[in-house]
């Protein structure tokens, strides 16, 4: 299903530069990024998890969805930026990767917009907090710059520890 | 504390406080997550909250090697 949304997204914008994607973007800190939006589930208000022993401090914990035991990722504390307090305005994006379901706790979600191939440039080869591994490129969108994050190399990365070494692996 | 047999051997759990008895459904932290050790699974309360469930036998065992002096 996620491949024909492509198709028909594809299809429908691609008329120059080529091949348009939709983007959420949200903020950590001073900078904001940009996920692919068809890994994003749903946007939700923060809930105080229940912790898990010895997990590392950016795993707040997990969260009943509905029925499904969900992990929650404090990106503000994995990554270093903004204050990590938990407010009512607090938000939760959870995102389907890989067939799991994950949420990620960002300092404030802007807006969804539509990203053509040739608007996301390299990132320069630099230690930003994120790695540059998994940054797709960097997009300037009239006077904010959007760091396009590959999401699902970075939540299934050895460093989250959100997945068995094992599967890792696959 | 909490006396609980594991294996055939005795152990004690010191805990903060007792909450109750319940019969529950265990849900896998696998699935989303990964394998926590000494934890075997996870489960829904009545009041919605997420509780997990400890894996006692696993409990020993890590505490077991962790003495290997005493054994």
């Amino acid at each position: 299903m996620v491949q024909e949304q492509h198709a028909a997204k594809g299809k429908g914008a691609g008329e120059e530069g080529g091949y348009a994607q939709e983007y959420l973007t949200y903020t950590l800190g001073p900078e904001e990024y940009a996920i692919d939006i068809l890994k994003v589930q749903e946007i939700r208000g923060y809930e105080s998890p229940t912790t898990i022993a010895n997990a590392p401090s950016f795993l707040k914990g997990v969260i009943n969805l509905r029925g499904t035991i969900v992990p929650i990722v404090d990106l503000r504390i994995k990554f270093n930026v903004g204050k990590a307090d938990y407010t009512p305005f607090t938000v939760v994006i959870i995102l389907n990767i890989a067939s799991r379901v994950v949420g990620i706790v960002v300092d404030s979600v802007s807006d969804v917009t539509m990203l053509r191939q040739d608007q996301i440039r390299p990132a320069p080869e630099f230690a930003a907090t994120v790695d540059t591994k998994y940054i797709n490129g960097l997009c300037t969108l009239d006077e904010r710059m959007l760091i396009v994050v590959d999401i699902e190399r970075l939540m299934l990365s050895h460093e989250m520890a959100l997945v068995d070494a094992a599967q890792n692996a696959q | 504390m909490v006396v609980i047999e594991a294996d055939g051997v005795k152990a004690a759990l010191f805990i903060d406080a007792l909450v109750g008895q319940h019969q529950v459904v265990i849900k896998s932290l696998e699935s989303n997550y990964r394998k926590v050790q000494g934890i075997s699974g996870a489960t829904i309360m009545g009041d919605g909250h997420v509780a997990m469930i400890l894996d006692v036998a696993a409990l020993v065992q890590m505490a077991k090697s962790a003495l290997p002096a005493a054994a």
